[in-house]
């Protein structure tokens, strides 16, 4: 097999895009306006499934403006030194080869994982705000918690999926200029097995015709069909407004968030979508029962249990409801921005009773049940020769 | 096929310590004529651009135009390596993704190192006509960047009246270095007209890992335009920077 045809058949400029127009648009329009210094946002963030154009509406604009593309992807921009190393130094520094500008691009950013690569982040957000040139962000899911501090100081453009009719369009062209000629059925197919995805529907048409001199609808046979992810605020409305069980499933089901995750949304939002009590209890006594699922699941690795976590979690979230749906704006979990805060002094309080439970010989178990709350008392009275040292890091540590 | 011989395998090592600050992955091209690479750091910042005629070689085989992409940071752990008094030898066959490192002293020790598909960038150099040209020892501008180094983080060249001044300034003070001909230190100066610009340090030093390989720097810039550093292999074969300007700051 030669080359992608997604590479070489792809748009060479803008007006070729196919689909998002706008969004490109709007993009073009923002850079343009932050070169001129007038941008409200200081970096833009192009959101939107793959294969909408994301990043090749990115590579078109620094080509039609003449700019000098600075890219950098998740595998780059790991740490804190590799983004001031390429991305710090294009800021600082003039266009070598005598561009008119540079576009700072930070692609993939979902690929960046939280806690690891925390330096990395935390070093594009001092790129954004000392940048003398326009900085570009791409991700797929932009609501990504990760991502909260980035939003507040990004235009935020969308990439939406592209429609069948117009990825049949670029499919006929492409099927012409690689001379094969390919029934129109063939091509509805594949443009809607693909879902929205160009990308994979030019890879599917390579798949299928490369080689080929002709073809037919039957030589497509059934093609995978690309499942649409969708994002968690929809999920949520989705379960919520569900009046079966089914429906509420099928919406879990299809989340792009893994299940814990989806669950705990479920939990920080029943509050959000219920105001009467009554539906709040009912709610959260299925939630607690999927809960003690959950942890069977997790305790005695009981896989098969967990679709009834799944069942009573969604479908008590959707059945408790008395009245119609109500338009409701879902909030993201606290628990794991609590969880992340306290992390430090969690992991402090656990070393102290490690090193109680050594001196004690007994199990950590056993001093927080068992003699913190002693230990708490002799604090209380001021009385803590004994254990004085842990006594103060404890109250420092929070 | 692509067979080269070096009568000193530490010529290659340095070569590579000089590609390898700027630039973690590289296509060399081996043609009948020798090998040459161009590439530029992941900032775009800076170029390198490296040719070795067949001259250089004490044997030379390449029959055509072959593109040996390499991982710089592999190659130069194997290139730390190279004893005194070895020969290097490097063979890629036609249809082999590797190439063959093999140093020749006492023993013989032969590394394979995986090679990279990298596609090709064709990259032209950047088209600029240098106001200001100095030749001077490696060693003196060397020193003039490291002494700009305790200040800042950059740094202002300037040219005028037969003088080349290196000055920078930060919190941390001030300094200036003042290279002259009288001193002997300048070797010769061209002046189309005065000239000066502001250039990261971090990238300037990290060119000057090209001082090994040279005695003598010949310097080009212009006003607030990129800069050209040359150096020459006694060998024959020569190693070219390419710095983009600091921006002042505002």
């Amino acid at each position: 097999m030669g080359a992608p045809w997604s590479e070489s058949y792809k748009p060479k400029t803008l007006q070729e895009l196919v689909g998002n127009y706008d969004s490109a648009e709007e993009l073009l329009k923002w850079v343009k306006e932050s070169i001129a210094g007038r941008a409200d946002k200081k970096a833009a963030l192009v959101c939107g499934p793959p294969g909408t154009g994301k990043t090749l509406a990115v590579n078109l604009i620094a080509d039609a403006l003449n700019l000098e593309l600075i890219e950098m992807n998740a595998s780059d921009f790991r740490t804190e030194e590799a983004v001031e190393r390429v991305a710090g130094g294009a800021t600082l520094q003039g266009s070598l080869l005598g561009k008119k500008g540079k576009l700072i691009f930070f692609d993939e950013l979902d690929g960046i994982s939280g806690k690891e690569d925390r330096g990395g982040l935390g070093a594009i957000m001092r790129i954004i705000k000392e940048s003398k040139y326009p900085v570009v962000l791409a991700a797929n899911d932009p609501w990504d918690p990760r991502f909260r501090q980035l939003r507040d100081v990004c235009q935020m453009i969308k990439f939406k999926r592209i429609r069948a009719p117009s990825i049949v369009v670029r499919l006929r062209r492409i099927a012409q200029l690689a001379g094969v000629s390919v029934e129109d059925e063939a091509l509805k197919k594949i443009a809607e097995a693909a879902n929205g995805d160009m990308r994979a529907a030019v890879n599917d048409l390579q798949m299928l015709a490369e080689g080929k001199k002709i073809l037919r609808a039957a030589d497509v046979g059934r093609l995978y069909s690309r499942t649409q992810e969708m994002g968690i605020f929809d999920v949520m409305k989705e379960i919520f407004s569900a009046n079966t069980i089914m429906e509420a499933r099928a919406a879990a089901e299809s989340a792009s968030v893994d299940l814990e995750m989806l669950l705990q949304w479920i939990n920080e939002n029943i509050p959000n979508q219920y105001n009467d009590p009554r539906e709040r209890a009912e709610a959260y006594d299925w939630f607690s029962k999927a809960d003690i699922f959950m942890n069977r699941v997790k305790r005695r690795q009981m896989w098969d249990l967990i679709s009834y976590a799944v069942e009573l979690a969604v479908g008590g979230a959707a059945l408790a409801r008395r009245g119609p749906y109500r338009f409701t704006k879902y909030s993201f979990p606290t628990r794991i921005g609590i969880l992340s805060q306290s992390k430090e002094t969690r992991g402090k309080l656990m070393e102290e009773y490690m090193t109680l439970a050594k001196e004690l010989h007994t199990s950590v178990k056993k001093v927080r049940t068992e003699y913190l709350p002693y230990i708490e008392i002799l604090d209380e009275a001021g009385q803590r020769p004994f254990f004085r040292s842990v006594g103060s890091s404890r109250e420092s540590g929070g | 096929m692509f067979k080269a011989v070096l009568a000193d395998s530490r010529i290659w090592r340095n070569i590579i310590e000089s590609i390898s600050t700027l630039v973690e992955e590289g296509v060399f091209i081996a043609d009948p004529t020798g090998i040459r690479l161009r590439a530029m750091d992941p900032s775009r910042v800076a170029m390198v651009d490296m040719e070795l005629p067949k001259t250089s070689f004490e044997s030379y085989e390449c029959a055509e135009e072959m593109p040996i992409g390499v991982n710089f940071d592999d190659m130069k752990n194997i290139m730390k390596r190279a004893g005194v008094n070895e020969k290097l030898e490097l063979e890629k066959l036609e249809k082999e993704a590797r190439l063959k490192i093999r140093f020749r002293g006492k023993t013989s020790r032969t590394f394979s190192l995986p090679l990279l598909d990298l596609g090709k960038e064709e990259l032209s150099v950047p088209r600029i006509s240098f106001l200001a040209t100095v030749k001077l020892p490696a060693a003196t501008l060397m020193d003039a960047i490291k002494d700009a180094e305790v200040v800042s983080d950059f740094v202002k060249i300037t040219a005028e009246d037969e003088k080349l001044k290196v000055t920078a300034s930060g919190d941390r003070g001030e300094v200036e270095v003042e290279i002259t001909k009288d001193s002997g230190e300048l070797l010769s100066i061209e002046l189309k007209e005065n000239a000066h610009a502001l250039y990261s340090l971090t990238y300037l030093s990290k060119m000057m890992v090209a001082s090994d390989l040279s005695d003598i720097a010949i310097l080009m810039f212009s006003t607030d335009m990129p800069l050209r550093l040359d150096f020459n292999l006694p060998n024959g074969g020569r190693i070219v920077y390419y710095l983009a300007p600091r921006m002042e700051a505002e």
